[in-house]
């Protein structure tokens, strides 16, 4: 049998005790505060310390992607114990990460692996890294697994509400939130992140009415193969919008994720979000 | 094995130490500048990061070899990759760590480098560069600056053998080849700058060039801070609203046992940025940022003596930085494209604040009226007619004009009319709201009875209050007011009556359920300062932690504020 591995960059959001199950390698990011370098492992910072200081840095972290050298060597023992690699990455347009990877296969693992681009991010991608490793300890070949994430991506979708526009604003990466921020109203957006890109659903005055929207929205896709309730260190907002999902999602199955700074730093803390996987007729 | 003349721009060879004191030199250079590559940022905002990356990727790069005492040339330029790659950090450090594999590839049999082999150097370099950038290769970054450089150097060193020289050379290829970034790749045009990765190896190239001639590795800093401005990329200009308190205040107190606590305090509470520092009790220094000078001289001289007073406004030297003029005023009236099929929404309003409400959320026409000034049916009806487009939907924000707009609807046999019933300005809002979520919705925006139901569905979402002054004696709801007093009201209803116009806004908002509130939102009438509005507000949030207050400007006649609570 083909042994197969998944790596993935930890910008994918699967929870370590997942990734530890499945056999997953994740990638750290890293994250640069002031002149302080941090890999995202959980180690060298932890997410809830990230978010309880984000807010009060006066200039936004920076994040990128791991010293080339670290993603070779971890890929490079991957490579060592098993016949090919999947390596599927945050969407290449927002990150390189992507290229970082292939320059890191072709040293190390040349012939023997995929590289996939999830076009996701958060646990829209950590989904696809979830599949593939399930497939994966079950014996399915590379061509099975790449044609289940195609499938598996049209059916994905995520969606956050956001505390504050001013990390987006201040990230000024998003084009239509200057026209927002520059209103003279509060407004907490309600968005879908899609593709790389920041879609704005609604404008709305007050959180509370932007989470009961959220799982309006979540509702309304009716039954779901996968469900992950996001966060930037706000636990009783996601324990709340998880209760809500149960009519077309298991609670005790819905992971909980406290989202990825990579992506953290320009949703602000405090945010709730959700990533879903139709069910597939 | 260095070969130099007398003249130290002048060198045909140079061994390992020496091509490490070069790339040692690039490095340095780089930390000099890296900000200004930081800076020339597309985004327009000041979180660019190249020039740390690129930096990080130089430091790790010369970690590898800052003890090595190795001469062979090929031996340094291989031990720098590899650092360079292991450190490498976003795109701009990936592509500069694979520049320098590729000069380790082309330099690994050198013993020394001449300009030959500098020239095979700079031509790997650009192969490994295009190669490990991702696909496809985008022309007007760093990309294009390595291969005319290398392009460049492979020309000159047919006939010229100097060293010196040909650093030189790369160096002003590689200045003109980023000066034409901006015309290879349009989102540099639009930001006003220079491509970042280039400027960054351009810097690497430039203390190369110096160390090669002897010069100066000291940044002249006035040259720096020149080339910032010149390359500036374009910030979006502050409001006055945005930039907050403009007055910076300095000032000497002296004076007899001056109690420095009570002295900070009562500045603290003025504005920010309050520093207020003792040399022992008898000189005391002031710092803060307010909105009106006055107030912390005016109290200094109430506790002492008062010199070197330095007033300041800070906004108009932001303004001035920024080369601009002051941003205009943004004009009133509609913001809202409408296609002839589209809803369009004409609101009632008093005041030319909540007009601009109104219309920022999308309002297509503003018929002025409110509480002692209700429009005409006739008003509404032709404002009915002059829109271009079929359907229309009313926001009558008063009790006293929902039965007006009902009759202009009656009225109007041309067009689609619906009345969203609203009693309140913030219901208003509320719907305008609605209104404006709809147009992000190609599919919702043309609708009129979905959309009038939405709408109409929202209103229950906001509380409304009011405070105004009471024009006769009451005795209602268990309140009683005299003529002339101030009065409170949520829902209609009267709550609260005093003669202090803060602390009844404070009373106001104490008889909110503050467990089920979120924002308050204030607009002051035309009775109300900017700054006793701000002033209210900060003691409000600091009274009501849960909450978040927001100020706005109404502009209304006759109540102080309008008070909405969601």
């Amino acid at each position: 049998m083909t042994v197969i591995k998944v790596i993935a960059d930890s910008v994918c959001d699967v929870p370590p005790e997942v990734a530890a199950r499945l056999d997953i390698t994740l990638v750290p990011a890293v994250i640069t505060i002031g002149d302080k370098s941090y890999l995202d492992d959980g180690k060298e910072i932890t997410r809830e310390t990230f978010f309880d200081l984000l807010p009060t840095l006066p200039q936004l972290p920076k994040t990128s992607a791991c010293p080339l050298g670290l993603s070779r060597d971890l890929i490079a023992a991957q490579a060592a114990r098993a016949d090919h690699l999947i390596l599927i990455t945050a969407p290449a347009r927002l990150s390189s990460i992507y290229n970082n990877f292939r320059l890191a296969a072709e040293e190390v693992a040349a012939g023997r692996y995929t590289l996939l681009d999830s076009g996701q991010v958060t646990m829209g991608a950590g989904f696809q890294v979830i599949l593939a490793a399930e497939m994966a300890a079950a014996g399915a070949g590379m061509d099975e697994i790449a044609a289940a994430i195609n499938r598996l991506h049209p059916r994905t979708h995520v969606y956050a509400a956001l505390n504050t526009l001013e990390n987006i604003y201040k990230s000024g990466r998003v084009g239509w939130v200057s026209a927002v921020a520059g209103r003279l109203l509060q407004i907490k957006p309600l968005v879908e992140l899609s593709e790389g890109d920041v879609k704005s659903l609604d404008n709305i005055r007050t959180f509370k009415r932007a989470i009961d929207r959220l799982i309006e929205i979540g509702l309304s896709h009716g039954r779901l193969d996968r469900l992950a309730v996001l966060h930037t260190n706000n636990p009783e907002a996601a324990a709340q919008v998880r209760a809500a999902m149960a009519p077309v999602y298991p609670p005790q199955d819905a992971l909980i994720v406290n989202v990825n700074p990579a992506l953290g730093v320009h949703v602000g803390a405090k945010g709730v979000g959700l990533a879903l996987v139709n069910h597939s007729a | 094995m260095t070969e130099q003349t007398s003249n130290s721009s002048i060198s045909f060879m140079l061994d390992g130490q020496a091509y490490k004191q070069l790339l040692l030199a690039g490095m340095f250079w780089l930390e000099q500048h890296y900000q200004i590559v930081n800076q020339l940022n597309v985004f327009p905002v000041p979180d660019g990061d190249t020039g740390i990356n690129m930096l990080l990727t130089m430091q790790s790069a010369y970690g590898e070899i800052a003890e090595l005492d190795e001469v062979h040339v090929g031996r340094i330029a291989r031990r720098f990759a590899r650092g360079a790659v292991n450190g490498s950090r976003g795109n701009s450090g990936v592509i500069l760590s694979q520049i320098w594999r590729g000069f380790a590839e082309a330099l690994r049999e050198q013993e020394t480098l001449d300009a030959t082999a500098l020239a095979n150097a700079c031509q790997t370099g650009t192969n490994f560069a295009y190669d490990a950038a991702p696909k496809p290769p985008r022309e007007g970054t760093i990309l294009t600056v390595v291969r005319e450089v290398s392009e460049r150097v492979q020309d000159l060193v047919q006939n010229e053998h100097n060293l010196g020289a040909v650093f030189s050379a790369m160096v002003v290829q590689a200045n003109d080849t980023l000066q034409r970034t901006p015309d290879m790749l349009p989102i540099l045009k639009e930001a006003g700058v220079v491509d970042s990765g280039g400027q960054g190896l351009t810097y690497i190239f430039e203390g190369m060039l110096r160390q090669i001639r002897g010069e100066s590795l000291e940044t002249e800093l006035e040259q720096a801070a020149a080339s910032v401005t010149d390359r500036k990329p374009r910030l979006q200009v502050m409001s006055a609203a945005e930039f907050g308190h403009p007055y910076d205040v300095q000032l000497l107190l002296t004076g007899k046992n001056l109690d420095v606590d009570r002295i900070r305090a009562a500045i603290e509470s003025m504005g920010d940025s309050a520093i207020v520092t003792s040399d022992g009790d008898a000189l005391i220094k002031i710092h803060v940022h307010v909105y009106d000078p006055g107030r912390p001289i005016s109290y200094a001289a109430e506790q002492g003596i008062v010199g070197d007073v330095v007033v300041e406004n800070m906004y108009e030297q932001y303004l001035a930085n920024l080369g601009s003029e002051a941003p205009e005023q943004a004009t009133l009236g509609p913001t809202v494209e409408l296609a002839p099929d589209d809803v369009a929404v004409i609101a009632v309003a008093p005041g030319e604040g909540l007009a601009r409400v109104f219309y920022e959320q999308g309002a297509a026409r503003i018929v002025s009226g409110g509480q002692t000034m209700n429009p005409s049916t006739e008003e509404i009806y032709n404002a009915i007619l002059d829109l271009p487009v079929h359907k229309v939907i009313l926001l009558p924000n008063n009790a006293n004009v929902i039965m007006a707009a009902q009759q202009a609807v009656r009225k109007c046999k041309e067009k689609q009319v619906a009345v969203v019933a609203s009693k309140t300005i913030p219901q208003g809002i509320a719907a305008m709201l609605v209104y404006a979520n709809s147009r992000l919705h190609q599919d919702q925006r043309e609708n009129l009875d979905r959309l009038a139901a939405g709408m109409t569905s929202s209103l229950s979402q906001v509380i409304s209050g009011e405070v105004t002054t009471a024009v006769r004696s009451v005795d209602m709801d268990g309140v009683r007011a005299s003529a002339g007093q101030i009065i409170g009201l949520l829902e209609d209803k009267l709550v609260v009556a005093g003669d202090n116009l803060p602390q009844l806004v404070h009373d106001l908002v104490g008889k909110l359920d503050t467990d089920e509130c979120e924002l308050v939102t204030l607009y002051y009438g035309n009775n109300v300062t900017a700054r006793d509005a701000e002033a209210l507000a900060e003691t409000l949030q600091a009274a009501y932690e849960s909450l978040t207050f927001e100020v706005l400007s109404g502009g209304q006649p006759h109540y102080f504020y309008l008070l909405s609570a969601e």
